[in-house]
C-alpha cells in the first residue's frame, strides 16, 4: 500500500511546476522538508521513573541488547537509536550548561556504549547524548527511538536531560510498572511534562508477568481511571522480560504473555496517527496554497476577459470607423454621389448667382443708373469727375456683392464637407477631422491667396480698400474708369451741355461695358480656380481617409493578434483551472475519514 | 490459490463484495477506512442488511465520502470511456460465470442458469482495466473482492456474459483517481483522459461510445435467441483500429449493430461530443480555405457559409498537420466521422448538429 507520505508527495510533485510559477515554493519547500523529517525520523520517546524497565523494553523492541540494563545502574544519558545498515555509536559530551553547541562528539566502539551511558557524570566522561545506528526492522520505517534517563532518582541531571529531550518527541511512550499503582510523582510528570506537550502518547504497564490476569486487569483499570483527566491515553500491559525471552526462544507463549503484538500495534498506531495528523496539516497548507493559486488563476481569467472585452470593443469601434470611412471615401470619390452633387450644386448656384448679379447690375450701370446720374443736377459737375466717382462707387458696391456671394458659397461648400467629415468621425475617436478641416481651410485659404495674387498683379495693388480677402478685385476697375474719364475731360471743356452728355456717354459707356465684361471674366476665372482647389481638397481628403483606414486596419490586425494571444492564454488558464480543481478535489479526500461519524 | 490472490483485496464477509469494492476505491483516493467500519455505516444507512448491497445502493459510500458517482447500464464502450478518464469502476456481474466457468459442466450450468435461473447478478467487483494488446483476445482486468484476485484477466466474452446478467450495470466515480492510485502513474490530469484507446484516438473512440449509447441491450436473433449488437460494434471498432476499414465502412451491412441504431439517442449523445470537440480545436492557428478564424468557430455562422464541410475539415487537418497540432487534427477527424455517421444514416449534419 502506498505510504501516507508518498501520497502527499505525489500531489507536491504534480503541483510543483505551477507552485513555482506562482511563487509558492517557499511554503511547499518547507512542507517537503517537514515530510522528509517525519518520514526519516519520527521520534518515539520512552520515559518514566527510573527502574521501570525502559531500556529493557527498548531492547526487546529492537531485538538487541543495545541499552544497558544492569540492575542497580540507571541510564544516565539520552540515547537516540535509529536505523543504520551497520552498527555505529556516536557520543556527545561536554558541559550542558554551556549549551548544545558547546558539546563535542566522537564515534566510539559499539562495545563501549555501556561505559558512556550508565554511571555518574565523571565516569561516563560527561556524555550527554548517545546516537546509535542499528539495522533493526522496527527502525527501518524512519523511526527514531529516544531512551531517556529515569526521573525521580537522586541525580537531578537525569530529570533535566529528560526534560530537554521531551520537546523532540513525536510520540511519547510512558513506562510505568505493575508492581505498584502509579505514584503521585509519576502522575505529575505524565500530566505536566508528557500528555500536555505530546499529542500522541501511550502508557505501557511493564512487568505484567508479576501479576495474574485478573489483578493485571484491575491494575490497568486503576491506571486508566488515574489518567482519565490526563488525556486518557491508550494503556497496554507488557512484559519486557518475556519479550526478551521470546526474542531468544521464539516461544509462542512468551509472545502472548509479553503482549508484544499489542504493544507494537499500539505504538505503530500512535506513529501512524502522528504522521497522518502532520500530513493532514501539510495537506491543508498545500490546499490553502492551491486555493490561492486558484484565486489567482480566476483573477487572471477575469482580468483577461475584461481586457478582451475592451479589446473586442476596440475592434468593434475600429470596424465601425472603418466602415464609415469606407463609405465616406466612396461618396467623396464618386462624382455622382449626393455630397458631390450637393457641392457641385452649391458651386454652380454660386457661379450663376454671381454671373446674374454682374449682368443685372452691369446692365443697370449702363442704362438706368448711368442716365439718372448724368441727367442729375450734378451730372456734369466738376467736369464729369463727379459722375465717374459715382460710377466707381457703384462698381465698388457690385464688386463687394460679387465677393460676398462667392465667399458665402465657399463657406457653404466648406461647411458641407466639414459636416460630412464630422459625421464620419464624430464618435470614432480618430483625430482626422481636424486634419481634414485643416486641409479644407488651407485650400479655402489657397483660393483666397490666389485671388490676392491676381489682385496684386492687376492695376492697383494699393487700392484694395474693401479687403484683401475678397475674391474679385473690382475696385481696380473703378480706377480704370477714372483714368478714362480724365482723358475725356480735357476734350469736354468747350462743348455744350448736350454735347458734353453725349460725349461722356460715348466715351464712358463702352469702358463700363468693358469693365463689366472683365469683372465677369475674372469671376469665372476665380470660380474655375476654386473648383480646381475643391477637387484638390477632395483628393487630399481621400488620401487622408485612406491613410486613416490603413492605420485602423493595422490596429484591427494588432487587436486580433492580441485576441489570439488572449484565447491561447485563456485556454491554458482553463486547463490549469481544471487540473487544479481535480487535484484539489483529490487532496481534500486524502487522509479524510467521513465514516467515523457517518452513522 | 490463484496467482493473482491478494489478501488485501479479499472481502471479509460473504456478502460485502460491493462494500469491499468501495473500500478499495476509497483507499485509492487516500481514504483509509476499514471494511468493517464501512459495513457499519452502510448498515446504519440502510444500504446493507446482512444480505448484500442493492445495485442502486452501490456507490453510496463513495458519495458519502465526497466522491460523486454515476450509476448506469453501460456497455464495454461506456466502461472503457470511464476507465479512459481515470475513473474507478464497479460492475455488477454473475460471479458464477467468472469463477466457475472452466469445466463444460460449469459452463453448461451457467448457460442454463442464464435462461432458467434467477435473473440478475450476484456480485460486485472492480474493473481495473482492459488489455487490448491482442484484439483477438481482449482481456478484462478485474480486482475481485470475492476471489481476492488482484489484476486477474478474463476474456472479454466471458466477462461480458457475466456482466450482461446485470444489464451491464456499472457505478463509476466522476473524479479521476489520484496519481498514487493503482494504474494512474502516467495519467495526464491536464488532458483529463487517455490519449488513445486501443490504438484509436480518444475523439474517435468517443464516436464509437456515442453509437453504443443508441444500441439496445439485447435483440432477438434469427434463431430466437437473444443477442447483443454491441459485439459487432466492437468488431467494427477493432477493424477500424487495425486500419482494415475507413470509418464510414463501419456503417455497412457487414456489422449487425447497424440494424438497431436509435439515431435520436445517438444524436443526443454525439452532439455533446461534437460541440465539445469544436470548442477544443485551436482555431486561431490556422486559416482553413483562406477563412480567418481569428474569432474562433461559430457553428451557426459556419452553417450559413454554404462551404463544403468535408473540404473545410480536411483543409483544417492538413493545416494542423503542418504545425504538428495532433489534438486539433484528431478533433477535426472526429467531425469528419460525425459527418460519415450522418451521411450513412440519412442525417443532416448541418441541422442535426451545427445549427441544433
Amino acid at each position: 500500500m502506498t505510504s501516507d507520505s508518498k501520497k502527499i508527495r505525489s500531489f507536491i510533485k504534480q503541483l510543483s511546476p505551477i507552485i513555482q510559477e506562482y511563487g509558492k515554493h517557499a511554503v511547499v519547500n518547507e512542507v517537503s522538508k517537514s515530510i522528509d523529517r517525519i518520514d526519516n525520523a519520527t521520534s518515539i520517546l520512552f520515559c518514566g521513573e527510573f527502574k521501570r524497565g525502559k531500556s529493557s523494553l527498548i531492547n526487546a523492541i529492537i531485538g538487541e541488547n543495545i541499552c544497558p540494563t544492569d540492575i542497580g545502574i540507571a541510564t544516565a544519558v539520552v540515547t537516540r537509536i535509529m536505523y543504520g545498515s551497520t552498527k555505529k555509536a556516536i557520543r556527545y559530551y561536554g558541559d550542558l550548561l554551556e549549551g548544545e553547541k558547546a558539546l563535542n562528539k566522537e564515534e566510539i566502539a559499539w562495545d563501549d556504549i555501556q561505559n558512556y551511558t550508565v554511571g555518574d557524570v565523571i565516569s561516563i566522561g560527561s556524555t550527554v547524548q548517545m546516537d546509535l545506528y542499528y539495522p533493526s526492522d522496527f527502525l527501518k520505517d524512519g523511526i527514531v527511538i529516544i531512551d531517556t534517563p529515569g526521573i525521580g532518582g537522586l541525580d537531578p541531571r537525569h530529570a533535566n536531560l529528560t526534560a530537554m529531550a521531551l520537546p523532540y518527541a513525536d510520540v511519547a511512550v510512558f513506562i510505568t510498572d505493575a508492581s505498584e499503582p502509579m505514584t503521585e510523582s509519576e502522575l505529575k510528570f505524565f500530566e505536566k511534562k508528557v500528555s500536555s506537550r505530546v499529542e500522541n502518547t501511550i502508557v505501557l504497564v511493564n512487568k505484567s508477568d508479576i501479576l495474574s490476569q485478573d489483578v493485571l486487569q484491575t491494575h490497568i483499570e486503576t491506571t486508566r481511571n488515574t489518567l482519565l483527566s490526563a488525556g486518557n491515553p491508550p494503556i497496554v500491559a507488557v512484559s519486557a522480560m518475556n519479550w526478551l525471552l521470546f526474542n531468544q526462544l521464539e516461544d509462542d507463549e512468551l509472545k502472548v504473555t509479553s503482549n508484544r503484538d499489542a504493544v507494537l500495534a499500539a505504538i505503530n498506531s500512535q506513529v501512524k496517527m502522528f504522521r497522518r495528523a502532520r500530513f493532514s496539516q501539510f495537506r491543508d497548507m498545500l490546499l490553502s496554497e492551491v486555493k490561492e493559486i486558484q484565486v489567482a488563476v480566476s483573477t487572471e481569467k477575469e482580468q483577461l476577459s475584461l481586457d478582451n472585452v475592451a479589446q473586442n470593443n476596440a475592434i468593434q469601434n475600429y470596424k465601425e470607423q472603418q466602415q464609415k470611412l469606407s463609405q465616406f471615401r466612396n461618396e467623396i470619390a464618386n462624382p455622382t454621389s449626393s455630397i458631390r452633387l450637393q457641392v457641385n450644386s452649391l458651386f454652380e448656384n454660386a457661379r450663376n448667382e454671381v454671373n446674374n448679379l454682374i449682368s443685372h447690375e452691369g446692365t443697370l450701370l449702363t442704362t438706368t443708373t448711368f442716365d439718372n446720374l448724368i441727367d442729375s443736377e450734378n451730372g456734369l459737375n466738376n467736369d464729369g469727375k463727379w459722375l465717374v466717382a459715382q460710377i466707381n462707387d457703384e462698381f465698388q458696391e457690385l464688386s463687394y456683392n460679387v465677393n460676398q456671394t462667392t465667399k458665402k458659397a465657399i463657406d457653404e461648400i466648406s461647411k458641407t464637407l466639414e459636416k460630412k467629415i464630422s459625421g464620419v468621425l464624430a464618435d470614432g475617436g480618430i483625430n482626422i477631422s481636424d486634419e481634414l478641416r485643416t486641409h479644407s481651410a488651407f485650400n479655402t485659404q489657397l483660393a483666397f491667396n490666389l485671388a490676392g495674387k491676381f489682385a496684386q498683379g492687376g492695376i492697383i495693388a494699393g487700392a484694395l480698400a474693401i479687403g484683401a480677402d475678397f475674391l474679385i478685385p473690382g475696385i481696380g476697375w473703378a480706377v480704370g474708369i477714372m483714368s478714362a474719364a480724365a482723358l475725356i475731360w480735357k476734350r469736354l471743356k468747350q462743348e455744350s451741355q448736350q454735347q458734353k452728355k453725349l460725349m461722356i456717354r460715348q466715351q464712358v459707356l463702352p469702358k463700363i461695358n468693358l469693365a463689366i465684361t472683365d469683372l465677369r471674366n475674372q469671376a469665372n476665372t476665380q470660380f474655375t480656380k476654386y473648383h480646381q482647389n475643391l477637387l484638390q481638397t477632395i483628393q487630399i481628403m481621400l488620401s487622408e481617409t485612406e491613410e486613416k483606414m490603413k492605420a485602423i486596419q493595422q490596429s484591427i490586425l494588432e487587436s486580433r493578434a492580441n485576441e489570439k494571444v488572449f484565447k491561447e492564454k485563456m485556454a491554458a488558464l482553463e486547463q490549469r483551472e481544471k487540473f487544479l480543481n481535480t487535484l484539489s478535489s483529490q487532496m481534500k479526500l486524502l487522509y479524510s475519514n467521513p465514516f467515523d461519524n457517518a452513522e | 490459490m490463484s496467482e493473482y490472490y491478494n489478501p488485501e483485496v479479499q472481502q471479509l464477509y460473504p456478502d460485502t463484495c460491493a462494500i469491499k469494492s468501495q473500500q478499495l476505491i476509497l483507499e485509492d483516493f487516500g481514504i483509509d477506512v476499514s471494511e468493517t467500519q464501512l459495513v457499519q455505516t452502510a448498515n446504519a444507512n440502510g444500504w446493507y442488511n446482512g444480505g448484500g448491497t442493492n445495485p442502486q445502493d452501490v456507490g453510496n459510500l463513495l458519495n458519502l465520502a465526497g466522491i460523486p458517482v454515476t450509476k448506469q447500464d453501460g456497455s464495454v464502450f461506456t466502461l472503457v470511456n470511464e476507465l479512459a478518464q481515470g475513473h474507478k469502476v464497479i460492475v455488477g456481474v454473475d460471479a458464477d460465470e467468472l469463477w466457475h466457468n472452466n469445466t463444460n459442466d460449469e459452463k453448461w450450468m451457467n448457460w442454463v442458469n442464464d435462461f432458467f435461473g434467477p435473473q440478475g447478478g450476484n456480485h460486485a467487483l472492480i474493473v481495473a482495466g482492459i488489455d487490448t494488446s491482442d484484439p483477438n483476445n481482449i482481456q478484462v482486468i478485474v480486482k475481485d473482492p470475492g476471489s481476492g484476485d488482484d489484476g486477474k484477466p478474463y476474456p472479454l466474452d466471458q466477462f461480458m456474459d457475466a456482466w450482461s446478467d446485470t444489464h451491464c450495470y456499472m457505478v463509476s466515480t466522476n473524479l479521476s483517481a489520484p496519481e498514487f492510485a493503482d494504474g494512474m502513474k502516467n495519467f495526464d490530469y491536464e488532458l483529463g483522459h487517455l490519449h488513445d484507446v486501443a490504438g484509436v484516438s480518444y475523439p474517435d473512440f468517443q464516436i464509437f461510445n456515442d453509437i453504443s449509447m443508441g444500441l439496445p441491450y439485447q435483440v432477438p436473433g434469427v434463431d430466437g435467441n437473444m443477442l447483443s449488437p454491441i459485439p459487432s460494434l466492437t468488431d467494427a471498432f477493432f477493424d477500424y483500429s487495425d486500419n482494415n476499414i475507413d470509418f464510414s465502412q463501419i456503417f455497412t451491412n457487414e456489422y449487425l449493430f447497424n440494424d438497431y441504431l436509435d439515431c435520436d439517442i445517438i444524436n443526443s449523445s454525439m452532439r455533446n461530443t461534437c460541440f465539445n470537440g469544436l470548442d477544443n480545436i485551436d482555431w486561431n492557428s490556422i486559416q482553413p480555405m483562406d477563412i480567418s478564424m481569428d474569432n474562433g468557430f461559430d457553428r451557426l455562422a459556419f452553417a450559413q457559409t454554404g462551404l463544403d464541410y468535408n473540404a473545410f475539415f480536411n483543409d483544417c487537418i492538413s493545416q494542423f498537420s503542418a504545425i504538428g497540432d495532433i489534438n486539433s487534427m484528431e478533433l477535426c477527424q472526429q467531425q469528419l466521422n460525425i459527418m460519415d455517421y450522418c451521411e450513412c444514416n440519412d442525417i443532416d449534419y448541418s441541422t442535426s448538429f451545427l445549427t441544433y
